[in-house]
């Protein structure tokens, strides 16, 4: 406390001084300003600085240099070149786990888009009760993703579980779900869309409110349809809406891992294996595959990002 | 009357989206109350038969999950105020004091929005080991004291700040620190909110990180400590959702209190209220 208030009085009170000039006392404190600048800008970046170089930057670095290596952590660590990408790129699980992150990926991005949608549309027509349906669409993307993952474990379970209960009261057998080669994916993917699509359904209402309400006038009194006018006002005035929200969904379904882990652990077999599932399984047995799968994944994420920065750059303009 | 199956749809579809996502969490609530006989016993129930408080008593007694909430608490409050206080002060220096090399800091700062953790997991490990660090609160807490994210969100807000309140705090004789914490700050309640609350819940939910560096069981924080004792008790669901319950708690309990700024931190600032 006695440093901040202490810090004002180092300026010298130029008031007393008058009579030597206003100009001067100016100057001084202008050119005080600016050598402290460096200094004071400096300081104020540097602890956020030092993490960011130290635990991001650093460790993006290395994960480029072990990707050429051969390294199981404890034998000696050996330059193989680029075979590790050889290794990941020829062999069946690597592109396996980026075949099932695509159609992860795939379905989180359509089912969330259009439940999300859907969902936006309906609250913007119906804002009266859309704060209680806000709050409740909107609570499971707080809730960690490992407890969302047991939550939906719990719900799938084959003989007990909630979902297969409600469709025994049809009469019909369920499905055995996570234990389903092929219904495994889909079913964790169904976590992602639960968890996000109130968050999407609230950037895409945004977007809606953003669309005069004169233009749906004139298309009433054009006789446009609802259907039409969704068609031809709602979709193209979503645009930029919608590219944002696509290529968020993108990026964060290519990371997916939490769920993943404590639902399926990957499988059966390898049906649920993604990238991220990949990387960790190899962590700390195979270093140089598992950072060259890293570096593959931080191409794929970038080049989303640099696209992602495009578009806005041009919205903006 | 010609209103009324116009707003139908809507309404109807609220509903729909409604249940589908408030069910799971209320199932969660309902089996963490309900006796292990009536959940895997013979036939399916969907109204519960009897309630009882007894899942919670055993997964407080038989698990360190008193301990795992503390690790939690400790771990996310470190992460919030080291960033509430290190992501302010590198954006008011980005955004208010021109200095040589600030463009090439913050487009440093800017490139490594787009570096996830889950991309280096493997070098930030060997780091940790390096330092020493695994087993330790140390790993769970230092890398992330800092981020682009923060950084990126609070200078946006300076930015919208008019340069007349730092001049004035200038010839009333206040030097810089004095400026951001009395002028700026009382300015930005709801971005350092936003960034507080988002640095909270990430924290409290990561779950790979976490993971991989604590082997120690005092050490998890509570998706750790509940993925790893699904391992050990994978059929007693009552158990696995009064942990998720207790892990659900404080997050849910802040989203309903602080809902607005939630919502503001979700959705990137794209909603205006």
């Amino acid at each position: 406390m006695t440093t901040m208030t202490d810090l004002p009085a180092k300026h010298p009170p130029g008031g007393t001084a008058a009579g030597s000039g206003p100009d001067r006392a100016g100057q001084t404190s202008k050119s005080r300003r600016r050598s402290t600048g460096a200094l004071a800008g400096w300081l104020s970046v540097a602890p956020a600085l030092l993490v960011i170089l130290g635990f991001t930057f650093y460790p993006m670095v290395q994960s480029m240099l072990l990707s050429t290596d051969h390294w199981n952590l404890l034998g000696p660590r050996t330059f193989v070149g680029a075979e590790n990408y050889r290794t990941i790129l020829g062999a069946g699980t690597f592109r396996t786990s980026i075949v099932n992150t695509l159609v992860f990926t795939a379905i989180t991005i359509v089912g969330t888009y259009v439940l999300a949608l859907a969902t936006a549309t309906a609250a913007n027509r119906e804002l009266a009760s859309a704060r209680l349906v806000r709050t409740v669409t909107v609570l499971p993307a707080v809730i960690p993703m490992v407890v969302a993952g047991l939550v939906w474990k719990w719900l799938y379970e084959p003989d007990h579980g909630l979902i297969n209960t409600l469709i025994g009261l049809f009469g019909v057998d369920g499905a055995r779900w996570l234990f389903d080669n092929d219904l495994a994916l889909p079913a964790v993917a169904v976590v992602s869309i639960w968890k996000e699509f109130g968050i999407y359904a609230l950037i895409l209402l945004g977007g809606l409110q953003r669309i005069p309400d004169e233009i749906y006038e004139a298309a009433t009194i054009d006789r446009a349809g609802p259907w039409r006018q969704f068609r031809s006002i709602t979709l193209p005035m979503l645009k930029p809406a919608t590219a944002a929200v696509f290529l968020l969904l993108l990026f964060n379904s290519f990371k997916v891992f939490d769920q993943v882990w404590v639902m399926t652990e990957g499988g059966p077999g390898t049906a649920t294996l993604t990238v991220v599932t990949f990387i960790y399984t190899r962590l700390l047995t195979d270093v140089g595959v598992a950072s060259a799968a890293s570096v593959v994944l931080f191409v794929i994420l970038l080049t989303i990002t640099l696209v992602r920065l495009k578009l806005t750059s041009r919205e903006e303009s | 009357m010609s209103k009324s199956p116009k707003r139908l749809a809507p309404t109807l579809w609220l509903t729909v989206a409604g249940v589908f996502a408030g069910l799971p969490v209320l199932w969660m609530l309902l089996t963490s109350f309900q006796p292990l006989e009536e959940l895997v016993g013979n036939g399916r129930h969907l109204i519960p038969g009897s309630l009882t408080l007894g899942a919670y008593r055993e997964v407080l007694s038989a698990f360190p999950f008193g301990q795992w909430f503390v690790n939690s608490v400790l771990v996310a409050g470190a992460v919030v105020a080291g960033n509430l206080v290190f992501d302010t002060l590198a954006a008011y220096g980005l955004a208010r004091i021109p200095f040589r090399g600030r463009q090439a800091v913050l487009t440093l700062i800017l490139a490594t929005l787009m570096i996830p953790t889950q991309v280096i997991l493997v070098p930030l490990y060997l780091v940790m080991r390096d330092l020493g660090w695994i087993d330790t609160y140390w790993a769970l807490i230092i890398p992330f004291l800092a981020s682009p994210t923060g950084i990126f969100l609070l200078r946006q807000h300076f930015v919208t700040l008019p340069v007349q309140l730092d001049e004035a705090a200038a010839i009333d004789g206040a030097g810089r620190l004095r400026t951001l914490v009395s002028i700026l700050l009382p300015n930005s309640w709801a971005a350092l909110g936003t960034v507080a609350v988002l640095k909270f819940m990430w924290t409290w939910g990561e779950f790979a990180w976490p993971s991989l560096v604590t082997n120690n069981e005092m050490l998890r924080t509570l998706p750790v400590g509940l993925a790893q004792f699904q391992n050990q008790f994978a059929p007693r669901w009552d158990l696995l959702m009064a942990g998720s319950v207790l892990a659900a708690i404080p997050v849910v309990l802040a989203f309903v209190l602080l809902q607005r700024t939630f919502v503001r931190g979700l959705t990137g600032g794209a909603v205006k209220e």
